[in-house]
């Protein structure tokens, strides 16, 4: 019985450290293709035809807006859902430094949505790319659903709160797009970093909206995973721990702060000590059940750790020092 | 068991071993190219860039294989970006360092997408014919980057059978990929002309034409898209021969329009109307087109980009 | 000796453009503090991003009054509604990649 029970435990080890394996060897292949793409799109970033993304976001603040708007690639908008009353001073500054003007908002009723007051676009050409929505604060998947009212292109991108977008991830989603066109695929999203995933409009509007069971049913052959990281969060203590613990991309190589960079090293170089120690115990008792298992979870810790340092990444920012004081890059 | 369990834990150790010794290498070779690689870089950048652009200018001797690697890198890459890399002078450096070969082993020993990279980066070193020959047989690779790098390289090479090639090539070019050559077309690294391209019964030479009749704007091709939409039997490219008219903002309330469109399901048609918004046809224009409840919605569409102005009192 | 000023996050590129116009025997800085942008005579900015996101404009870059300094960019984007955006907020040239260096190094040369 034991050694069935020792066969049973050896195969599941084995089947998880082979698709731990796989998962590294993946990012490896994505982080190549991302070089690959570097490459090549800068020069096609321009095409007419290229499909249309709109980021949908909530609240923002001027850094992560000029990040949103930073891309190069023209065929992208940025649709920005706010209640004015609730967050009336950074609702006023976005209307004045981008020249929203109120236009006139005819009520969509492709995909449900409540409370939306009044619609802006820019005076401005060069920020037309950018759309405001004023509406009552209720649910995230109801301000997306705003926003996707209102977005002009076919695929959509909700971001997480507080993220930002990485220097070239709508140029990869893009490509990806290219990529699976033929391949009827609803959706496409990644599974380095903050949780992000790219619809295809046509499969909101028919599942009834963002937050509707329907959405969360799309069958896995019409999702397609990018396994390198599109969005970045700035590091938060969660995250940092998060980070050192190899389980997000935050803290990573690419922080400005190295004091930031120094703790998540400190948790990762803890968390060894501490699974090393147990192993080292585990041998010396004969363990060697709990010894292959700790093995196995030194190896998930490792492949994670590897995924969030290789993969991982931050948004290049044009540095800009103003002379208002407090007001720094 | 107790053997099992060992040579598990073994295994798994060495593949532990192997992740941080690769990301050792990865961190250390970021040092090295920050430390080393940059100031040769720089040095290779002032050797092209700063030459008198003359193909017989004196070029200084570079022995070593990694430093004629980075100039490799450096002159593909200014390749992309400038004019720097004139033919005859991109020529003379290749021909003088034996750049091709190096970027050709470099081809050989990697696999998957670095060897689609390097594939690229020959593309942009104007490869003689026999060096795009002896990448050929990448071309039947599974990688799908790595066949269009080759085909790419088989452009450069020679360019009057260009169009030939795109049209042999067995997979259907992709909306990205017809960019890429279309930029190859507007460097003047490919001869073409619009009305062969969109009459060509090759679906890829088709598709590069709405890339270039897009690009320049060519209006006098109006008939033959009008042709495209209603008629081709790729429903892909008569749906990008629509968003062809649309972005020329050509005349659209034409019977060969309306058949098109009533061919389109209701969600394709919804994603043409926001492309119309976005392009700025009016709804008197297109009145031809609409079912009464797409009406409604483009109406609305439009509406969303005009400003509300206030009456004075 | 005339002052240019390059803006760019792509260091490769910012280096490219920076040899090709110390060629035409220009002073070259990387420094982006607005104090040193507007003691300069041309900025170059290497991307259209940065004026299309907000985070640079005319108006910050020029004193009151002042023509100065000369604003250039260099992009990867071809469309007329891009074109037209960068020349409305005040650029004064726009140039597209591929870039020419010989024309680039003229017109900084001529301003």
């Amino acid at each position: 019985m034991s050694q069935i029970a020792d066969i049973l435990l050896l195969v599941l080890l084995s089947a998880a450290s082979m698709l731990l394996c796989h998962r590294a060897v993946r990012v490896v292949r994505a982080v190549n293709k991302r070089k690959l793409l570097a490459e090549s799109f800068r020069s096609t970033v321009d095409a007419a035809d290229g499909p249309g993304i709109s980021i949908l976001c909530g609240r923002v603040d001027r850094r992560r807006l000029e990040n949103l708007l930073g891309t190069e690639y023209p065929r992208c908008e940025v649709v920005v859902t706010m209640d004015a009353n609730y967050d009336h001073t950074a609702f006023r500054a976005i209307v004045e430094r981008f020249r929203m003007a109120r236009v006139t908002r005819s009520l969509s009723h492709e995909i449900p949505s409540v409370g939306i007051r009044a619609l802006y676009r820019s005076q401005d050409r060069r920020f037309r790319r950018l759309i405001l929505i004023d509406k009552l604060s209720t649910t995230e998947s109801d301000d997306r659903n705003a926003a996707a009212c209102y977005a002009s292109f076919d695929h959509l991108l909700p971001l997480p709160d507080g993220c930002m977008i990485l220097d070239d991830a709508v140029e990869r989603l893009v490509v990806a797009v290219c990529e699976y066109e033929a391949d009827d695929v609803a959706l496409i999203r990644t599974d380095v970093g903050p949780a992000t995933a790219l619809y295809r409009r046509e499969e909101v509007v028919a599942a009834g909206g963002f937050g509707s069971a329907a959405l969360g049913r799309v069958p896995r052959r019409r999702i397609r995973t990018l396994h390198e990281p599109l969005v970045w969060c700035p590091v938060r203590s969660a995250s940092l721990l998060a980070g050192g613990l190899g389980l997000s991309p935050d803290a990573g190589p690419y922080d400005s702060l190295s004091s930031r960079r120094a703790v998540a090293w400190g948790i990762r170089a803890t968390v060894a000590a501490a699974t090393l120690a147990v192993l080292v115990f585990a041998a010396w008792r004969g363990w060697w059940a709990l010894m292959a298992a700790l093995f196995t979870v030194l190896l998930a810790w490792s492949v994670a750790c590897y995924v969030a340092l290789v993969a991982g990444g931050a948004p290049r920012q044009l540095r800009l020092e103003e002379e208002e004081p407090g007001v720094t890059d | 068991m107790t053997e099992i369990y060992t040579i598990y834990s073994a295994a798994a150790a060495m593949v532990m071993i192997l992740l941080w010794g690769d990301l050792l290498r990865r961190r250390t070779a970021e040092y090295v190219d920050r430390r080393h690689a940059a100031p040769l870089r720089d040095r290779c950048l002032r050797m092209i860039v700063q030459s008198d652009g003359s193909a017989d200018g004196a070029l200084p001797p570079i022995r070593r294989r990694s430093e004629r690697m980075r100039l490799a890198e450096v002159l593909a890459e200014l390749a992309a970006t400038t004019d720097v890399a004139a033919r005859s002078r991109t020529d003379s450096i290749v021909a003088a360092y034996g750049l091709d070969r190096l970027v050709l082993r470099r081809i050989r020993l990697a696999s998957g997408y670095r060897r689609a990279l390097w594939l690229l980066r020959l593309a942009r070193l104007n490869p003689r014919p026999e060096t795009a020959q002896a990448v050929r047989r990448y071309s039947s690779s599974r990688n799908r980057n790595v066949r269009f790098c080759t085909l790419l390289c088989a452009i450069a090479a020679e360019p009057l059978r260009s169009l030939h090639t795109v049209a042999c090539w067995g997979d259907t070019l992709s909306r990205f990929e017809t960019a890429q050559i279309v930029t190859l077309i507007f460097r003047g690294r490919m001869p073409v002309a619009c009305t062969p391209l969109l009459t060509s019964p090759h679906d890829n030479l088709r598709m590069l034409g709405l890339g270039v009749v897009r690009r320049i704007g060519a209006d006098e091709t109006f008939p033959i898209l009008l042709n495209i939409a209603s008629s081709d039997p790729d429903r892909r490219i008569a749906r990008e021969a629509m968003y062809t008219l649309c972005a020329l903002h050509l005349p659209l309330d034409c019977r060969d329009v309306v058949r098109a469109m009533a061919m389109m399901p209701a969600a394709e048609r919804k994603s043409l109307y926001r492309f119309m918004a976005f392009e700025g046809y009016s709804v008197r224009a297109l009145s031809e087109l609409f079912r009464e409840q797409e009406r409604q919605y483009f109406e609305s569409l439009v509406e969303s980009y005009k400003c509300r102005i206030p009456c004075p009192r | 000796m005339k002052r240019i000023a390059l803006i760019s996050s792509d260091s490769a590129l910012r280096r490219t453009v920076a040899l090709a116009l110390e060629c035409a025997g220009a002073e070259i800085t990387t420094d982006t503090r607005m104090e040193e942008l507007r003691t300069c005579d041309i900025v170059v900015v290497i991307g259209a991003a940065a004026f299309a996101s907000g985070r640079l404009s005319v108006e910050s870059l020029r004193r009151c009054g002042e023509h100065r300094p000369e604003i250039f960019v260099i992009s990867w984007q071809h469309t007329e509604q891009t074109v037209l955006s960068m020349l409305e907020c005040g650029v004064d040239q726009y140039m597209t990649f591929p870039v020419c260096l010989g024309r680039l190094r003229i017109k900084a040369a001529d301003k």
